[in-house]
């Protein structure tokens, strides 16, 4: 927002990724000896296995009487903690990749939108993720788009995001509750959805480096979105006093015209990129912490304080994805934790075995969580459509849990919606939609909601005990896997009715013990 | 906000459920059952137990029951329970049943603390120690105490009185002399009638985080 110098979080440092408790995140010989740029602030991430906390530095270079032309001198910098954190109020951490340039614009309007932003999807899972075992987790989210225009793109995520919007509104009771105001997104995001997998064809180290040496992340000064105007002019030098990688080409403005000949399918195969452009990553790492004092009671009032860094120009993004891994482990979340072991255990395998075995390690690809959230709009004070926008939907964004939507309209409808009666009534009446055109449009809008309970990992309740009452109902209706599911299923309820017993309760039993 | 974060750090841990039979149903319960004075608040007042006012509902009427358990120190042999539950027809039970017939004024059967989330009938309740645990108010209360009893279930202080008995159960069955009165499983009316139910412990996963 100010003109203060460019934020970097250096990502030199070494995770190992099986004894994460006892590691710092970051090396201080890391620390850049002599930086051409000496106005730049940087940040340091430790862990501190004592404490059991997180720490971040703050090194601001100190102003010497050398005069400037010290280029080869040592810098000073002074030293100071900016945030403590308890990793256990870590809800998720990851890098967010913006790419900000002018020709996808007029791309997009040759090629359509969702073309586009898939050709882009493509490119960027190409280059950001090449060996990623963990592409379905959503260590990245991915943020194209103009900054000027955004209030006229339409994102990826925003087409998703419509079809559950459109969900709710349509329901009658939902109108009556009326409180549905999001912002839109503001940008071409690209986030990471089920619909990401990994090819399995690994792009070459050199395809990469030739990616890279024309594209890794150059710092960009418009490190908000509010100030668009930045992005054209001053920041230039910027990203050329940055260098010191050495790998980034400056983006001058007499490329422009030819990357918007390129087609976004020729630039992928080119591993070109499809229009010149600056990008700029961010480390987000999501925080909760209580709002009394850290540590006296596990669970309170929360509030959001969220960290958010830019990440150095690096040549792949290895570095980085092991500080959102080793985040992640120490946030001990559920989720994660699985994953990692499972990648540690095949990483070995790989090891041992040679690397012969890639094909088949890919197939291993951890599935993440996705939870069913019910939503009752009409239960307690009606807030719980509200809670879900504002607390629940980011915070599971957050965490890279997948979730699908369902409201319940009516009394009932949430067995129904649980019994084993919904799976051959879905089919059912997709089967019918098929034969009858003029409705399977309507259909065609919400695939997801024709999936059974038993294709989910979790079910999350927003309403009250009556709610969850219905929901026990139904799966106990479900005569042929009740067993079954019940190991399986996870089940959290938020509490959002009139009586909240369970929520209560739960709070409760973590609260005392 | 709370409960949110808990899901997102996915840990999770077990829920006790219940198995609830009525003559003409049977449900999957979570939390309480309860009958008698509390019952009627929950059904006359307009707001529920959420607000109801302790020294208004002194108003005492009881109710003829024959209630019988099983107690908590059957846990180990839980299985074979459910396997070899009678069913609710079956009036003769086994030696180890424990019956009481008494006139009642409430009865409150808890698996979890709270019943509402301002209301703490039951402070010891875990979500997965596998018991019931049952509170009841017999007919020699007076209408003072019972007030008294009621407004103290906010701060949960009702269970210092002597007038407040406690049983921990496995399974308990209620067959009410007479049909009328309200009977509410998990903050839902249910049919009246004969009532019986087992636990069936740590059979869901819930997030929550106890503390160890």
């Amino acid at each position: 927002m100010t003109a203060t110098p460019v934020n970097i979080l250096q990502l030199k440092q070494y995770w190992p990724e099986d004894s994460a408790r006892k590691t710092i995140l970051y090396d201080s010989n890391a620390l850049p000896k002599a930086q051409a740029d000496a106005a730049q602030i940087y940040y340091r991430i430790t862990y501190d296995s004592n404490l059991d906390m997180i720490h971040i530095f703050r090194y601001t270079p100190v102003a010497s009487n050398a005069g400037h032309n010290s280029r080869s001198q040592q810098v000073e910098y002074d030293q100071e903690i900016v945030a403590e954190i308890d990793p256990t109020d870590i809800v998720g951490a990851d890098l967010e990749i913006k790419f900000a340039h002018d020709a996808f614009l007029e791309s997009q309007a040759s090629m359509g939108n969702l073309t586009a932003l898939k050709t882009a999807r493509n490119i960027a899972k190409k280059s950001v993720q090449p060996d990623c075992t963990t592409t379905a987790m959503k260590p990245f989210t991915i943020v194209c788009g103009d900054d000027t225009t955004n209030a006229e793109t339409i994102t990826y995520q925003d087409h998703m995001e419509r079809k559950k919007r459109e969900l709710i509104q349509n329901s009658a009771a939902f109108r009556q509750v009326g409180v549905y105001n999001r912002k839109n997104s503001q940008n071409i995001s690209l986030a990471s959805s089920r619909g990401i997998e990994s090819t399995g064809a690994q792009p070459s180290p050199s395809l990469l480096q030739s990616f890279f040496s024309s594209y890794s992340c150059s710092t960009d000064t418009t490190t908000n979105m509010d100030s668009p105007r930045r992005r054209n002019g001053d920041d230039v030098d910027v990203s050329e006093s940055d260098t010191d990688d050495g790998t980034q080409s400056s983006n001058s403005k007499g490329n422009e015209d030819d990357s918007t000949a390129l087609s976004f399918t020729s630039a992928l195969e080119s591993s070109r990129l499809p229009f010149q452009s600056k990008s700029v990553t961010f480390l987000n790492i999501y925080i909760y912490p209580p709002q009394d004092t850290p540590g006296s009671i596990i669970l309170g009032p929360r509030e959001a304080k969220h960290v958010r860094f830019q990440v150095a120009p690096t040549i792949d993004f290895s570095d980085a994805r092991n500080v959102v891994r080793g985040i992640r482990i120490l946030a001990q979340i559920e989720h994660y934790c699985k994953e990692e072991i499972e990648s540690i255990k095949s990483d070995s395998r790989k090891k041992t075995h040679g690397f012969n075995k890639v094909t088949g390690h890919s197939k291993k690809i951890p599935i993440p969580p996705k939870y069913l959230v019910f939503i009752n709009v009409l239960s307690g004070k009606k807030k719980s459509a509200d809670i879900y926008e504002h607390i629940l939907r980011p915070m599971l964004d957050q965490s890279g849990v997948e979730h699908d939507l369902f409201v319940s309209q009516y009394p009932g409808h949430a067995y129904e919606r649980m019994s084993a009666l919904f799976a051959i009534l879905a089919t059912r009446a997709k089967s019918h939609d098929l034969e009858d055109d003029e409705t399977s449009n309507a259909e065609d809008n919400e695939p997801d909601e024709l999936l059974d309970v038993s294709a989910y990992d979790g079910i999350i309740v927003l309403g009250g005990d009556g709610t969850f009452f219905e929901i026990l109902q139904g799966l106990r209706s479900r005569k042929k896997d009740r067993n079954d599911l019940m190991k399986r299923l996870k089940f959290g309820i938020v509490g959002c009715g009139r009586y909240n017993g369970l929520s209560s309760s739960l709070l409760y039993a973590s609260k005392v013990s | 906000m709370q409960a949110s974060f808990l899901i997102c750090k996915g840990q999770t841990n077990k829920l006790d459920l219940s198995l609830v039979h009525t003559l003409q149903k049977t449900y999957l319960s979570f939390s309480t059952f309860y009958w008698g004075r509390i019952a009627d608040i929950h059904t006359e007042s307009k707001y529920g137990l959420e607000s109801f006012d302790g020294w208004k509902a002194i108003s005492i009427r009881t109710y003829r029951a024959k209630f019988s358990y099983l107690a908590a120190d059957h846990l180990k042999h839980i299985r074979e329970i459910i396997q070899k539950f009678p069913p609710l027809e079956q009036e003769k039970l086994d030696n180890n049943w424990i019956t009481i017939e008494a006139n009642f004024v409430l009865l409150w059967i808890s698996q979890i603390s709270h019943a509402v989330c301002n209301i703490i009938q039951s402070p010891q309740s875990k979500p997965s120690d596998g018991i019931f645990r049952v509170m009841m108010v017999r007919d020699n209360c007076s209408r003072f105490t019972l007030a008294k009893i009621l407004s103290s279930l906010r701060s949960g202080e009702h269970i210092a009185y002597k007038e407040v008995e406690w049983i921990e159960c496995v399974a308990y069955r209620l067959v009410p002399s007479t049909n009328d009165g309200n009977f509410v499983l998990d903050g839902e009316n249910i049919e009246p009638g004969p009532i019986q139910a087992c636990v069936l412990p740590s059979s869901l996963n819930v997030f929550y985080h106890p503390l160890s």
